[in-house]
This record gives structure tokens, sequence and C-alpha cells, in this order.
């Protein structure tokens, strides 16, 4: 796995679970309502995992990782 | 090769498919994954599933409701039953009235509840799971902690409810119409008493649009906020105490670690899912594996099949703590998300842990029948007796 990891919250998939919140809750906000902020950003070294688990229990696939830092590389949607 | 579709015209609400629920489920989702039912057309895979629920557009829940054999006339259950852009404005006083910051301020007294039924049941020889534990929990705190009804009244709508989902067909629209007008009059009273900013006040002083709601969508909302809480997680909780009567080695590694508590949670969310279907009707004619489904169709998304499709959870019926992949349907996926998602984990999550350090050792009561209830929209356990060892054993 790489050391530096970019994660992407697609907020017209979110519904509000807040799984990610639950499994990562250093990486994921979530709103008022319980939506996700969206957006893009970086993870921690020491979040990678928790991030890998939220992203893998997003039961809307709302959730993208992407190593490295070229903006043109694809991010892995589950 | 033509699909030789088997279990068309299975009965869901039949006695057979309750007493032989997880096999009957099991060889649907293999060989007729979209079956022709009594109830409608039944969706079983995951993906199908899933794709379903977010396709709104397609497959509606206004035009023909959530509800199999849905009472003639009954007026709209809220906001489940309706779809975006109103599904969301419905929604939202919800969604924050039950988000998970919103939900942790009711932890304590969550706690509080579940702590003095567990306790309670110290010294005595067993217990009945449903009736002695997990249905009194779930009737207060929703009724308590969340809506502001009156807690004596708790068992009369628990069974004014089951009545109307879950009784014999016949008598299904009169239950209904008794429990809509006991909400009706409820809700006329609380509107001439002081407001106490609990969810019946929220729901008395509902926007549409910018103006007052009707009273009939105000009825809406608070038909669907007290159904919603009630048999669902009871039987959640009823489920995981099932197992953990009959799974020792369980049982003791969640008394000695409680912290694995959140993902045995989701495990019996997956495998209890007891509102194991919901409705959909079709705005245009579409292909489902392979099966032309017609306009104006009415089909059960049953979240159950998905949470065993071993496509997506291998080895389905085993229960595994140490599951990767825990994105289950038991709260539906899309736009009808389960409003109430996150009060339910926290409810759940301390019904077990109050439990289990109240009463580390019980098995099932193998002397007394475990029973339980299925319809074509939901799946409820009605007894699960427990035995406790003698005291200081």
């Amino acid at each position: 796995m790489s050391e530096r990891m970019r994660v992407k919250v697609d907020g017209d998939r979110c519904q509000g679970h807040a799984r990610c919140h639950a499994l990562a809750p250093a990486v994921f906000e979530v709103d008022e309502y319980g939506f996700a902020l969206a957006g893009e950003f970086e993870v921690p070294v020491e979040e990678l995992d928790a991030a890998e688990d939220a992203a893998q229990g997003c039961p809307e696939r709302a959730i993208a990782l992407a190593s490295g830092w070229n903006r043109a590389e694809r991010f892995a949607w589950r | 090769m033509t699909a030789e579709h088997v279990w068309d015209g299975v009965d869901l609400d039949g006695g057979d498919f309750d007493a032989d629920f997880e096999v009957m489920l099991g060889s649907i989702i293999d060989k007729c994954p979209v079956a022709k039912t009594q109830s409608g057309w039944l969706i079983t895979r995951y993906a199908d599933v899933q794709a379903c629920a977010n396709d709104w557009q397609t497959f509606s829940s206004a035009a023909g409701g959530v509800m199999p054999h849905r009472p003639e006339g009954l007026p709209p259950a809220l906001p489940i039953e309706t779809d975006p852009p109103m599904l969301l404005q419905l929604r939202k006083p919800l969604l924050k009235r039950l988000s998970v910051t919103a939900v942790a301020t009711l932890e304590d007294r969550i706690r509080a509840v579940a702590r003095e039924k567990a306790t309670a049941l110290i010294g005595r020889d067993g217990c009945e799971a449903l009736n002695d534990y997990s249905r009194p929990l779930v009737g207060e705190v929703a009724f308590g902690l969340l809506l502001g009804m009156p807690i004596e009244r708790v068992s009369y709508f628990q069974r004014i409810i089951h009545d109307a989902l879950m009784g014999p067909m016949g008598g299904r629209a009169t239950a209904f119409g008794e429990f809509l007008a006991e909400l009706g009059a409820y809700l006329e009273q609380r509107a001439h008493e002081p407001r106490r900013d609990d969810l019946v006040d929220v729901l008395l002083h509902l926007e549409v649009d910018g103006e007052d709601a009707p009273f009939l969508t105000k009825r809406g909302m608070l038909h669907l906020s007290v159904v919603g809480g009630l048999e669902t997680t009871e039987t959640v909780i009823g489920q995981a105490l099932r197992h953990l009567g009959e799974h020792p080695d369980l049982r003791e590694r969640l008394v000695e670690h409680p912290e694995d508590i959140p993902k045995a949670v989701e495990e019996f969310l997956r495998l209890s899912t007891p509102a194991w279907t919901l409705g959909r009707t079709t705005t245009r004619s579409v292909e489902l594996q392979g099966r032309e489904v017609a306009e104006n169709e009415f089909l059960l998304l049953a979240y159950a099949g998905a949470n065993r499709d071993p496509a997506e959870f291998p080895d389905p019926l085993t229960f595994d703590l140490d599951r990767p992949s825990i994105r289950h349907l038991a709260f539906g996926s899309g736009p009808h998300r389960c409003v109430g998602s996150h009060l339910a984990r926290v409810e759940l999550r301390i019904a077990l842990e109050e439990f289990l350090a109240a009463n580390p050792n019980f098995w099932i009561d193998s002397s007394r029948p475990i029973t339980t209830t299925t319809t074509s929209l939901a799946r409820h356990l009605d007894l699960v007796p427990l035995t406790f060892p003698e005291p200081g054993r």
C-alpha cells in the first residue's frame, strides 16, 4: 500500500448511513443531517486502514480511495 | 437457456415460508432471483436490490406504496411512501432529530433504561428475550426518549401495529384504522398542550413548501415514526440474544471483549433484517435478471435476500465477526435509507452491552419453542426463551 492516499466522498451517492464516520471518525465528518462531508482530501498515514474499512463498508459505494498524488489517477470506486 | 422460474407463485405469507425461511430464501436467490410471488415480484440479489433501491424514477414508492397487500385507501405512511423531491423535504426534520450527533446525546438515557431492564433479570432462572427485555426496552426508548408518547400505551401500540402489519390479512385494515385514529387523537391533544420539543412536537410544527403541513401529512409522519422503531429493533435484539444463547463461544467473547459488540451488531442486523422487504411500483417496463417486468407492477426489494447473497457475503448464513465487508442492506439503500438507523445501532449496542454485563451466562431454553411470524413484508421474532444458570455458578 502506498504511504499516501487520497479519499473522495461522492455527495450525490451519500445517503447518510454514516458508516464512514463510525469506522474512521478521524477521517470522515458528517453534517447535521448525517451526510458525509463531500470532497477530496488526504488520509493521514495512521488512518489508512480505517479509511479502507470505511470505503469497503459504505453501502452506497460513495467513497473512493486513490494512492499517490497524480490527480489524473482514477479513484477506485468500490 | 430458458430459465425455469421454479419459485414463481410462492406464498411469502404462508406458514411454510415462515418455518423454512432460510432454505427457501436461499433457493430463491440461487435459482429464481427475480420471482413472481403471490405478493408481487421479489428481487433478491444484492446488486439488483441496491440498483432498484437507488433508481427511484423507475421504482416508485409513491405510486403504489411500499406494503404488499396494502389495505385499500390507507393514507400513505410518510415519508416512506413518497418519492424525491418531496421525500427529502419530509425526511430532513427526521434526519436532524435522528442524526449520529443527536442520538449520541440520548446514549446515557438509553443505557439507564437498558440497565434497569437487564438488572431486573438478575437472580431469575430465565427470561423470555422479547417480552422481558427487548420489547419493553425498545418501546420505552421510542416513546419516552424520542417521540414523547405516553409509555403506558406502548404495549397497546405494539399490539395494534402487530395486528395491522402481521395479523390475519382480513383484520389488517381495521387495525390500521384504529391505529391511525389513535395517532390522530394524540396529535390533536398535543396541539393544545405546551411544547415539549420531542419528535411529536417536531411533527406538529412540520412545514411543507414553507407552509404548515396538512394534518394527514403530520399523522402520516407519526405513523411511520411509531411503526419504524418498534417491531424491527426488538426483533434484532431478540435474534442477537437467541444467537448468543446458541453460541456460548461468541457470548463469552463478547462478555470479555465488549469492544467487539459493534461488529457483532452489524452481523446481527445482516442476518435478521426484520424489515426483510419493502415494495416499489414500476413506472415503466424493465428487464431484471432476464425477466420482463411490465409498467405499474408491484415488486418487493428483498433486503434479507441481498444480505444472504453469496456473491456479496461468502458463506452467507454463517455469523462471522471478522467479515471484511459489512455493507449489508438491513437499513435499505438509496434515498429511502432507514432514517432511524443511527438510533437503532446505538440501541442494539447498548442493549447487548447491558444484557451481557448483567447476565453473562445464559442459553436457549430448549424445553420451550422459539417462534417467529413471517409475512411478505416483515420477519418478526415472537418468543425466545432463555435460561440462566443457578446464581453463584
